[in-house]
């Protein structure tokens, strides 16, 4: 049943996108389709008119008129075969130039969340490997195969006409032939979903053999017997999975080609038969017996084609899934605002399909061209308050707003007016370095002045100014010409495209975190002056960039535990001064120390500290969940209060 | 040109070599069915002339030849079924053996790979391809598209003699008709080859650029930084081009392909009138005529069969040629001195390496020396050649010029993996395995899997005991990839910590683990790293100075080169690189 909706669905579609050339291929395929029975009259026509023209000298122009057609009729088959491929070919062409778009549309028109989510990761996945591809071929198979089962009863009803015995015949075997084709073709399909599993763990550790990271940690640890291992169970439980499917799929295909064979069989013998008899013409005989190897590839033929038809089918199934994804409910209407204030009003958030929560009632309120930081332990909710901000989510309850309309409400050029976000997992186009950039605001593509501005700002005017092509030059490796950059370098250009966009509001989670301390310390500085010309959200787990912002807010199990600026956070216990510390007493030597040379004492600070933060730490990642971070929290104060005074 | 072909010849002997060794059942099978299906084919013509010229004038004198005939016709209709289900048994088999024979091969080649290879983009493109080429089993379908061609090829030829056989005058029509369609089917398909070879790179543009349509990191940058229509209309125009190319050759092969068709069907029209021309003249019997109209038919069918299969040929030794490829890949080179742990220090003098393509040194003349024992901090800035300095000691990539020698040994002469014995790493990017906690720690030393009271041990000073406990013991798969339990980046880092103690080796190298690592879990992870690896050498690669106090001794590395190399103390106030680096980071604390 599903086989049938989803060759629907492809027939539909083709007919949407291209209408005439679908009918074309229609054509194309079926009219020569006939063309077997009717090859099987006119033979039999110029035969028994040949005859009769021998013996009487009478129907000589019955046998051209025959003959001719003939002729006509496998000219035009080949040309309608031909003519239905090309066809095909421009339906390809057809769906590319417009269906695709049309994805691109619904791509665009989904929820975010979506693309977070498992599931539909497994959709997109299969979205992302160009479908209407796979939609083409589903129509195709579809045409060629009812096609082929048309022309197969057209065939056997010319056969027909010459002995009612071959259809008895037919109507005994068809119906087990069916059903032994069906579950042929079902056991066929089995064995190719009951391996996707065992194809997947091969096809990670496929993944592994090409990574050079990984390839370097095997070589080192010699840990190739344990991967030839894994892969050696999966491609046996593969191997033996196929078999042992395979063989029970080939017994019922095998059923079925006997049965066809006792048929064939059938069909000769009765015509001999009743050649024999004379109930039959000699121009019968000689078209019916000389089409029969016609008949019988038809036959087998259309068999692979219809097991072909229904793998395609199956195979399109997540483009239904994927039409039936829920579209995005960000309104995106309002287009004014009337001031530039940022707010989280009482904002809970889940992730969809999770039990967590990751924000709890978080409220606060950042003043246009503040600056503001937000800091905390991983799984703290930091950059869960970029998301929501960027309006990527929906909240549980609670409004995030953004000049006091809720974010998702603000068209998307407002939206981007007022934010420009780097996120965390930032990405590199393999494009040109100035696209690189200018994807923080494609308005300014063809403005040099600005992009090496901004490439200036995040410290990686290098980029441009050593290579022969400038902003032109390629990066990644799509292109012959093109190189990689270190992830540090990306993170840069990363920054440059959100100094770009020139929004009130500029948001970087974790912008510094690949690359090297001088670079990272350059950043500092020129974030210091991008503060100057707007509003700054930081998420940074280096705190001393936080250090430079108005205002630091602690993040902890989803709440915000702490407010204020930095003096005000140190002044106070609490967890903002226990990471403080933790981490400037890497750089802190204080005079005591470095008069005393030896490195004991060194070791000792670390040793002490190590210790205790080593016990929080622990604390703190077990018990990620949250609501016992309090006294994780707490503990961790005092311990390091100590630590502190021991300094 | 010459060498071309003479690879095809190669790549089809490499196959034919590998299928008798993998699947010889398959070859036979096929061969045997192309056989018999050939012969039939060629039979079934013949027979069907010899019955049409019986049948007109039947009596008792040649009934039994007739039934005999009759029989024998049963027979050429009713084995070519049974042919196709040996054919499809044995793809079945062939299928079967696909990932354990063809992709085992694969695996073992890929992991002999020169490290350095990998840099390279072509040949993980090589991967990729070969990849492609066994999953759709292409060997065998090349096979049976050489047998089908051949076949289909001979039962044209016979046909043509069938021909032939009743009338002289029939040859030359059949005969170029014939000729005709196979040259402009060849021609068509090399013409197209060539196109899509030629637009594989804007393909794999075309493909990236959607890609990105459907990633949800990208998405993300899309919607809030608004160049999703920008990426859209470079797909489009992109994808036009692409289209359009493809679209002109199509109608070039349909243009040919129909200038094959008129002058292959004049040639059968011809024909057809010149038989009958023969039969009003009575040189031909009505049966013969008759046969020769069947074979006409019959001919037809081969035709536009051996023009397929022939496509189907081309295609599937395109991927055949992608699969050897692969396997001319280099593969590592390895020393042949037995390896004798080094008891003083590990030297490295002038060492110069470059990565295959780069257009600048990694590593511009290093001189170091690490004595056995100590704690070596690298740091330096982004691309100063830090980790490339620690794969050369390692032996993973082979300086160019200069050496590494552990004592008096050449780190090039050492047979490679007695060497790595000796050596445990913590690498940047080191791996999340998609396996047990358990195999995730211990794949570092597999000779010890079974010992596990030191697995505890290395979980418990790591600070992993309460994660394992949560998780539900040792055994929990990870990695939500195969539904395992996913860890934080800070738990992977243990991890990966765990697994580099866990080989107990006298060198360990520890690059640069705590990017995206929260504060608190970095401190503790370094302090703990150095805690737990005193008085093995140790050598650590870092961005972050802090920890640079605790260690014996500190390199810094620029531009492929060590400029400083001292202790902290010295080196902090030397007033050179490393005070830099260091003031750089303080001064925000």
């Amino acid at each position: 049943m599903k086989v049938v909706r989803n060759c629907a669905l492809a027939t539909r579609l083709v007919f949407q996108y291209a209408p005439w050339n679908a009918l074309m291929v229609i054509l194309g395929i079926f009219i020569p389709g006939f063309f077997g029975g009717l090859q099987i009259i006119l033979v039999q026509r110029i035969v028994d008119n040949g005859i009769s023209w021998a013996e009487t000298g009478l129907g000589l122009d019955a046998v051209v008129r025959a003959g001719g057609l003939l002729v006509a009729m496998l000219f035009f088959w080949i040309v309608f075969q031909r003519f239905a491929m090309y066809q095909a070919r421009v339906v390809q062409v057809r769906l590319t130039k417009y269906m695709a778009p049309d994805i691109m549309k619904k791509l665009n028109s989904l929820e975010y969340s979506a693309f977070e989510s498992n599931d539909v990761q497994n959709i997109l996945q299969r979205v992302s490997t160009e479908p209407w591809t796979n939609i083409r071929l589903c129509f195709d198979r579809t045409v060629i195969s009812v096609q082929g089962i048309v022309s197969i009863l057209f065939v056997l009803g010319v056969y027909m006409t010459i002995s009612v015995w071959i259809g008895i015949g037919l109507a005994l075997v068809a119906v087990p032939m069916v059903w032994l084709d069906f579950a042929g073709t079902h056991c066929f399909h089995r064995l190719f979903q009951d391996t996707t599993e065992e194809a997947r763990r091969m096809k990670d550790l496929k993944q592994l053999l090409q990574s050079r990271h990984a390839m370097y940690e095997m070589k080192v640890f010699e840990s190739q017997a344990l991967m030839s291992e894994k892969w050696r169970e999966a491609s046996g439980n593969v191997e033996a999975q196929i078999k042992k499917t395979g063989i029970k799929a080939l017994f019922l295909d095998g059923a079925s080609k006997i049965l066809s064979v006792i048929y064939y069989v059938f069909i000769i013998l009765t015509i001999s038969y009743s050649l024999l008899q004379g109930t039959v013409t000699l121009g019968q005989f000689v078209a019916a017996i000389g089409s029969l190897g016609t008949l019988t590839r038809k036959v087998s033929g259309s068999s692979w084609q219809v097991t072909e038809m229904v793998r395609l089918a199956l195979d399109i199934d997540f483009y239904r899934d994927f039409l039936n994804l829920p579209e995005r409910s960000d309104k995106r209407e309002v287009n004014e605002i009337a001031h530039g204030d940022i707010a989280f009003e009482n904002v809970s958030f889940t992730y969809p399909g999770t039990e967590r929560q990751v924000l709890k009632n978080v409220t606060f309120r950042i003043k246009a061209g503040e600056r503001v930081a937000f800091v905390g332990e991983n799984g703290a909710g930091k950059s869960t308050i970029v998301k929501l901000l960027a309006g990527l989510y929906e909240p549980d309850a609670g409004r995030v707003l953004l000049g006091g309309v809720e974010v998702r409400e603000l068209t998307e050029e407002l939206r981007r007016k007022m934010l420009s976000v780097v996120f965390q997992d930032f990405q590199g186009y393999e494009l040109t370095l100035r696209e690189n950039v200018a994807f923080g605001n494609v308005r300014y593509l063809n403005d040099n002045d600005q992009i090496k501005d901004a490439l200036e700002l995040a410290d990686a005017s290098e980029l441009y100014l050593q290579e022969e092509k400038g902003l032109d030059r390629n990066l990644g490796h799509l292109e012959e010409d093109g190189k990689d950059l270190s992830k540090g370098q990306w993170q840069r250009v990363a920054v440059a495209r959100a100094f770009m966009a020139g929004a009130a509001f500029c948001v970087l989670d974790e912008p510094t975190a690949s690359v090297d301390p001088i670079a990272e310390s350059r950043m500092y500085e020129n974030f210091a002056k991008i503060f100057y010309r707007s509003g700054t959200i930081m998420i940074s787990h280096r705190l001393a960039s936080a250090k430079m912002a108005d205002r630091i807010m602690v993040l902890d199990g989803g709440r915000i535990v702490q407010d204020g600026s930095h003096e005000q956070l140190m002044a106070a216990e609490g967890l903002y001064r226990s990471m403080y510390l933790a981490q400037s007493s890497w750089y802190k030597e204080d005079s005591a120390m470095e008069e005393d040379t030896s490195k004991e004492k060194g070791t000792s600070i670390e040793n002490g500290a190590s210790k205790e933060k080593g016990t929080s730490v622990k604390e703190g990642v077990s018990k990620e969940k949250g609501t016992s971070m309090k006294n994780g929290a707490s503990k961790e104060n005092t311990g390091k209060g100590k630590g502190g005074e021991q300094r | 040109m010459n060498s071309i072909k003479h690879k095809g010849i190669r790549y089809m002997g490499f196959c034919i070599r590998d299928i008798l060794r993998f699947t010889p059942l398959m070859l036979w099978g096929k061969l045997t069915v192309s056989i018999v299906e050939g012969a039939l084919g060629v039979w079934m013509p013949i027979l069907l002339a010899q019955i049409f010229e019986l049948v007109p004038n039947l009596d008792a004198s040649n009934i039994l030849l007739f039934q005999r005939n009759v029989v024998f016709l049963c027979l050429c209709v009713g084995i070519p079924p049974l042919c196709s289900l040996v054919a499809r048994g044995m793809s079945v088999y062939n299928d079967s053996k696909k990932e354990s024979c063809y992709g085992w091969r694969m695996f073992e080649h890929a992991q002999k790979i020169k490290l350095e290879s990998l840099e390279d983009p072509e040949v993980l493109n090589a991967f990729q391809k070969a990849n492609a080429a066994y999953e759709q089993a292409s060997a065998s379908k090349m096979l049976s598209a050489l047998f089908i061609t051949t076949q289909a090829a001979l039962v044209c030829i016979s046909t043509v003699f069938v021909a032939g056989s009743f009338s002289l005058w029939l040859i030359p029509g059949t005969l170029l008709g014939f000729l005709v369609h196979l040259f402009t089917n060849i021609y068509s398909e090399k013409h197209r080859a060539a196109i899509y070879r030629g637009q594989s790179s804007v393909r794999r543009r075309l493909w990236y650029l959607w890609q990105q349509f459907c990633r949800r990191e990208s998405v993300k940058e899309m919607r809030t930084l608004g160049f999703h229509e920008y990426m859209k209309k470079l797909w489009v125009e992109t994808s036009l081009r692409v289209v359009q190319e493809m679209q002109e050759v199509e109608l070039r092969a349909v243009k040919l392909g129909c200038v094959a068709i008129i002058i292959k069907n004049a040639c059968y029209a011809a024909n057809v009138a010149i038989a009958l021309y023969l039969m009003v003249n009575g040189e031909l019997a009505v049966g013969e005529f008759a046969a020769c109209l069947s074979a006409f038919s019959l001919l037809q069918a081969e035709l536009t069969r051996l023009g397929d299969t022939m496509g189907n040929f081309f295609a599937a030794y395109h991927y055949v040629e992608e699969y050897y490829d692969f396997f001319q890949t280099e593969t590592e080179e390895t020393g042949h001195e037995d390896y004798r742990p080094f008891q003083k220090e590990i030297a490295i003098k002038g060492v110069h390496f470059r990565y295959c393509g780069g257009d600048r040194d990694a590593l511009n003349g290093v001189d170091l020396n690490i004595r056995k024992g100590e704690q070596v901090v690298i740091v330096g800035v982004n691309g100063s050649g830090k980790t490339t300095l620690s794969k050369v000691l390692t032996g993973a990539y082979l300086a160019q010029s200069g050496e590494v020698r552990y004592d008096e040994q050449d780190v090039k002469d050492i047979r490679r993996e007695e060497l790595y014995k000796d050596i445990s790493l913590v690498s940047q990017d080191f791996v999340h395995y998609n396996f047990s906690l358990g195999e995730n720690i211990f794949i570092s030393d597999l000779s010890r899997r079974k010992d596990e009271k030191h697995l505890q041990e290395i979980v418990d000073s790591v600070g992993l005991k309460e994660l394992v406990q949560g998780i539900g013991g040792i055994g929990t798969l990870l990695g939500k990839e195969f539904g395992g339990c996913e860890l934080s980046g800070g738990e992977w880092q243990k991890v990966a910590i765990a697994r580099g103690l866990f080989k107990d080796s006298p060198l360990i190298v520890l690059d640069e683990p705590t990017s995206a690592l929260d504060p608190l879990i970095e401190y503790d992870i370094l302090t703990k790293f150095l805690e737990l690896t005193k008085g093995r050498t140790s050598v650590i690669i870092s961005h972050r100075v802090g920890i640079c106090r605790a260690a014996d001794k500190v390199v810094v590395m620029k531009d492929g080169r060590v400029v400083e190399c001292g202790t902290h103390e010295a080196l902090k106030h030397a007033g050179g690189e490393y005070g830099r680096i260091w003031r750089e980071q303080a001064k925000w604390y």
